[in-house]
C-alpha cells in the first residue's frame, strides 16, 4: 500500500526548487515538463530533470514527470528523458481517450526495452482536463495496468465548462469530482483532486482538502511546500479511529498466530476490507 | 517558484517598447527612475493578475540600466528572474560582459545577480562588472606594455580627429617622461571612427620613441565608466560618473603600467572637460583611496588666432570644407585623411 | 559536438548555474568559473564541467561558468543544455549510467 496524499509540482526548468524539494517529503513529487516551462526552454528543463532522477534525491519519494500532451512536438523527447532517469510514474496530460494512453504506453514498452528497464514498469497517472476527459475516465481508469491514479485538473476543465472557479461550496467541480474519483475506484486506482491556486490562502485550501478527503480522494496536487504539511495534517486520523485500527490489527495477528480462519473482535466478525482500511489508517498516522 | 499566479516576463523592444513605453515611464517614476533614452530593450514583468508591470530593467548595449521592482514583490525572488532575462538577452545579442551604476546602497541586488563592484564610493556609488575576469584579463594584457623609468606618463584622448593640439600635449609629456602611455577613447560615438582615430593618432606621434599608443578599452572612458562623457549637454554632467572614470584609472590601469602623471590641456572653453578635468585632479589624487595617488598635469593648450586649437574647431571647419584653415592646426596625415573624408563616408554607406 | 555558436543555459538564481559555451579560436577548452563557493567547490565544479564536457564530446571551446551555489546535478545539466545550444543540435541524448 502507498500514500499518495500530496503530489508537489515543481517547475522542471527550476534548478533552486528541484535540488531542495525532497526536504517536503511529499508522497508524490511532479517534475513538469509542461505548462510550467516555457517554449524555449525544454530541452534545458529535460536535462535538468534527468540529471536530477539521476542523482537520487527524492529517495523515498514517488517520482512522476509530467510530459508534454501527445499532440506537441516534445512529448516522445520528454519520455524518453524521463524513463531513461528512472521516473516511476509519467503524468499525461489532458487526457481525453484510450488511445492517446495507447500512445505512451506503445512508446514506454520501446524505451523500457531498449534502457533495459522492466516493461511494465514504468507507471502512468492521467491528468483530467476537459469535459471530454470526464465523460471518458472510466475506460482511461481501466484501460492499462500502468494506470496507477487520475488526476482531476480544474484549470483547463472549468474553461471546457464555460464557468470558473467559485469560492465556498464549489458546485462547478461537483459533477467532475464524483466522476472522475468513480472511474477511479471502479478501477481500483488512486485519485488526485485539483490543486488550490492560492497559495497564501490556508483556510479556502484546508477547506477544498475537507470536500476531497470526505470525498473519497487520495489526495491532492500541490503548488508550494507549504501546502504540505497542510494537508498531510488533515489527512491524519482521528486518535480513535487510530486506536481501532491498533486493536483490528492486534486481533488478525492473534488470529493469525492461532491458525484460525476467523478474525474476530470485541465478539464481532472483521472481514478483510476492515483489515485493509485499518492497515491504511496506521499507515497515515505513522505519515502524518 | 512559477505557478500561474507568478508575473508573466517578457522582453520587449522596437515597436513592441514604444507601446509600453507609457506604462513604464509611470513605473519607474514611482521608484524615482526616469525612462533612459539610450535603453533600447526592456525586460518586462507583468502582474498575472491586473497585468500592470510589476518589475523592469533595461539594456543600453551591453549596460543594465532603469531597474526597479514594485514593492510587493521585492524578496519574491522576482529580481532574479529579471536579471537572468537580462544578462541572458544581452548574452544572445552579441555581449559578453555588461556594466551598471547603482546607488552604493543598492549594490547588493545586484551583487545577487552576479555582479561585482570594480569601484565603489562608499555611501555614493558603485560601478560593477557582470564578467570581472574581462577587466583582469584586460590588465595582463596591459601589463606586457609596462616600461620602467623614474617618471612614466599618461595622456587620454578622444582625438576627433587628431589636431596639433593633441600633438602638442603629448610632445610635452614625452619630454618630461622616460616614457608616455597614450589610451585612445575607444567608444564610436565621435564623427571620425574609432580606426581611423587611432590610426591618424598612430600617424602623428610615430616619430616619438618614448611614446606608447593604447586601443581603446571599456575602462577608460566609455559609455559604460562615463556615460555622460557622451551627452551632448554638458550640465549633465555628474561627478560621481567622471570619479569612478579616474578612480578606475587611478585602482587598475595606473598601476599596472606604474603611471605617476597623467598630462590634460587646459580647458578655457568646452565646460564638459573643464569639469571633468576638475573632478580628476580631486579623485586621481587629493581624495583618500586605497591606491597610490596619480598627479594630474596641465599643459596650457595650443593657440591659433586668439583661440585654441580644438578638434572641435576642425570639425567645424570640416562640415564647411575649409581646408585652408584645417591644414593650419592639424598634421599632415589628419588632413589628407579629412579631405577624403567625405568620400570615405558615402562609401561606408553605400 | 562541434561549439559553432554562443551558447547558454541557466539562470542567475540561487542553487542555479549560468553556463555561457562559445567556440574557441584556440584548441582545447578554456574555462572561466565565477562561483561563491569557489574556495571549497572549485576544483570540483571544474571537474564536473570538464568531465560533461568530455561526455558530450566537446573537446574546444571557450566555458564561462558562473555558479550560484548548484548541485553537481544541476551544473552536469546546464553544461550539456549549452553545449547542445551551442552546437546547434535539438536533440538530446539520454546517457543511462553504466
Amino acid at each position: 500500500m502507498k500514500l499518495r496524499r500530496s503530489m508537489m509540482f515543481i517547475p522542471g526548468d527550476n534548478a533552486g526548487m528541484l535540488s531542495n524539494s525532497y526536504i517536503y517529503k511529499p508522497d508524490s513529487v511532479m517534475f513538469d515538463l509542461e505548462d510550467a516551462v516555457s517554449l524555449t526552454e525544454k530541452d534545458s528543463a529535460r536535462l535538468l530533470v534527468f540529471n536530477t532522477l539521476k542523482a537520487n534525491l527524492y529517495t523515498g519519494i514517488e517520482t512522476v514527470v509530467r510530459i508534454n500532451g501527445v499532440e506537441t512536438p516534445f512529448w516522445e523527447q520528454d519520455l524518453d528523458m524521463a524513463v531513461r532517469g528512472g521516473v516511476e510514474v509519467i503524468r499525461l496530460p489532458k487526457t481525453e481517450n484510450v488511445s492517446e494512453v495507447r500512445e505512451i504506453e506503445k512508446k514506454l514498452e520501446i524505451i523500457e526495452k531498449n534502457c533495459g528497464r522492466n516493461v511494465g514498469e514504468t507507471k502512468i497517472i492521467a491528468a483530467i482536463e476537459s469535459a471530454i476527459g470526464v465523460v471518458n475516465s472510466v475506460a482511461i481508469a481501466a484501460c492499462t495496468p500502468r494506470m496507477v491514479a487520475i488526476a482531476l485538473a480544474g484549470f483547463d476543465y472549468l474553461v471546457d465548462m464555460q464557468t470558473s472557479r467559485s469560492s465556498g461550496s464549489e458546485p462547478e467541480l461537483f459533477y467532475a469530482r464524483a466522476a472522475v474519483l468513480h472511474a477511479a475506484r471502479a478501477a481500483k486506482i488512486d485519485a488526485f483532486d485539483v490543486a488550490y491556486g492560492d497559495v497564501n490562502d490556508e483556510e479556502g485550501f484546508l477547506r477544498e482538502v475537507k470536500i476531497a478527503k470526505n470525498l473519497g480522494f487520495n489526495g491532492k496536487s500541490l503548488i508550494h511546500p507549504r501546502q504540505i504539511e497542510l494537508l498531510h495534517k488533515a489527512y491524519a486520523p482521528p486518535k480513535e479511529a487510530v486506536d481501532h485500527a491498533e486493536k483490528v490489527i492486534q486481533a488478525a495477528k492473534d488470529a493469525r498466530e492461532k491458525g484460525l480462519g476467523v478474525v474476530s473482535l470485541d465478539g464481532k466478525m472483521i472481514d478483510p476490507p476492515v483489515i485493509h482500511e485499518a492497515e491504511r489508517v496506521l499507515l497515515l498516522a505513522q505519515n502524518s | 517558484m512559477i505557478t500561474r499566479g507568478d508575473p508573466r516576463i517578457d522582453v520587449v523592444d522596437g515597436e513592441r517598447l514604444e507601446s509600453v513605453r507609457p506604462q513604464l515611464e509611470a513605473f519607474l517614476s514611482t521608484n524615482h527612475l526616469k525612462l533612459d533614452s539610450g535603453v533600447n530593450t526592456f525586460v518586462v514583468a507583468y502582474d498575472h493578475g491586473d497585468g500592470r508591470i510589476v518589475g523592469c530593467a533595461g539594456l543600453d548595449r551591453n549596460i543594465v540600466k532603469c531597474v526597479g521592482v514594485d514593492e510587493s514583490f521585492r524578496g519574491s525572488g522576482l529580481s532574479l528572474k529579471i536579471g537572468t532575462e537580462v544578462v541572458k538577452f544581452g548574452l544572445g545579442d552579441g555581449y559578453d560582459d555588461f556594466f551598471l551604476y547603482t546607488k552604493y546602497e543598492n549594490s547588493r541586488l545586484f551583487r545577487g545577480w552576479g555582479f561585482s563592484p570594480i569601484i565603489e564610493i562608499p555611501e555614493q556609488v558603485s560601478f560593477m562588472e557582470f564578467n570581472p575576469a574581462r577587466l583582469s584579463s584586460y590588465l595582463a594584457k596591459l601589463s606586457l606594455e609596462k616600461k620602467s623609468g623614474s617618471r612614466i606618463g599618461s595622456v587620454v584622448m578622444n582625438a576627433n580627429p587628431f589636431t596639433n593640439g593633441h600633438r602638442y600635449l603629448v610632445e610635452q609629456a614625452s619630454k618630461e617622461c622616460d616614457w608616455v602611455h597614450v589610451f585612445l577613447v575607444k567608444e564610436n560615438a565621435s564623427l571620425i571612427p574609432y580606426d581611423d582615430r587611432l590610426m591618424l593618432v598612430r600617424a602623428g606621434i610615430s616619430d616619438l620613441p618614448n611614446v606608447i599608443v593604447h586601443a581603446g578599452s571599456n575602462y577608460i572612458i566609455s559609455r559604460a565608466t562615463f556615460p555622460q562623457y557622451f551627452l551632448k549637454n554638458a550640465a549633465e554632467i555628474n561627478e560621481q560618473a567622471s570619479a569612478v572614470d579616474a578612480l578606475l584609472f587611478r585602482k587598475y590601469i595606473a598601476p599596472t603600467l606604474d603611471i605617476d602623471v597623467r598630462y590634460v590641456g587646459t580647458e578655457p572653453i568646452d565646460k564638459t572637460t573643464a569639469m571633468y578635468n576638475r573632478v580628476l585632479m580631486k579623485y586621481l589624487y587629493t581624495y583618500p583611496y586605497d591606491s597610490r595617488p596619480i598627479k594630474l598635469k596641465e599643459i596650457k593648450r595650443l593657440e591659433y588666432g586668439d583661440t585654441i586649437v580644438s578638434a572641435t574647431a576642425v570639425r567645424a571647419l570640416l562640415s564647411k570644407r575649409n581646408f585652408d584653415e584645417i591644414k593650419k592646426i592639424v598634421p599632415e596625415t589628419t588632413l589628407s585623411f579629412l579631405r577624403n573624408f567625405d568620400t570615405l563616408r558615402e562609401d561606408r554607406a553605400a | 559536438m562541434k561549439i559553432i555558436k554562443k551558447g547558454m543555459a541557466g539562470t542567475l538564481e540561487s542553487s542555479d548555474v549560468l553556463v555561457v559555451i562559445s567556440p574557441n579560436n584556440d584548441i582545447g577548452l578554456k574555462l572561466v568559473l565565477q562561483s561563491k563557493v569557489e574556495k571549497q567547490f572549485g576544483s570540483a565544479i571544474r571537474m564536473c564541467v570538464k568531465n560533461t564536457l568530455a561526455m558530450c564530446g566537446v573537446s574546444d571551446a571557450v566555458i564561462e561558468v558562473r555558479d550560484q551555489g548548484a548541485l553537481e546535478c544541476v551544473i552536469k545539466a546546464r553544461v550539456e543544455a549549452a553545449a547542445y545550444r551551442a552546437a546547434g543540435e535539438t536533440n538530446s541524448r539520454f546517457e543511462v549510467p553504466s
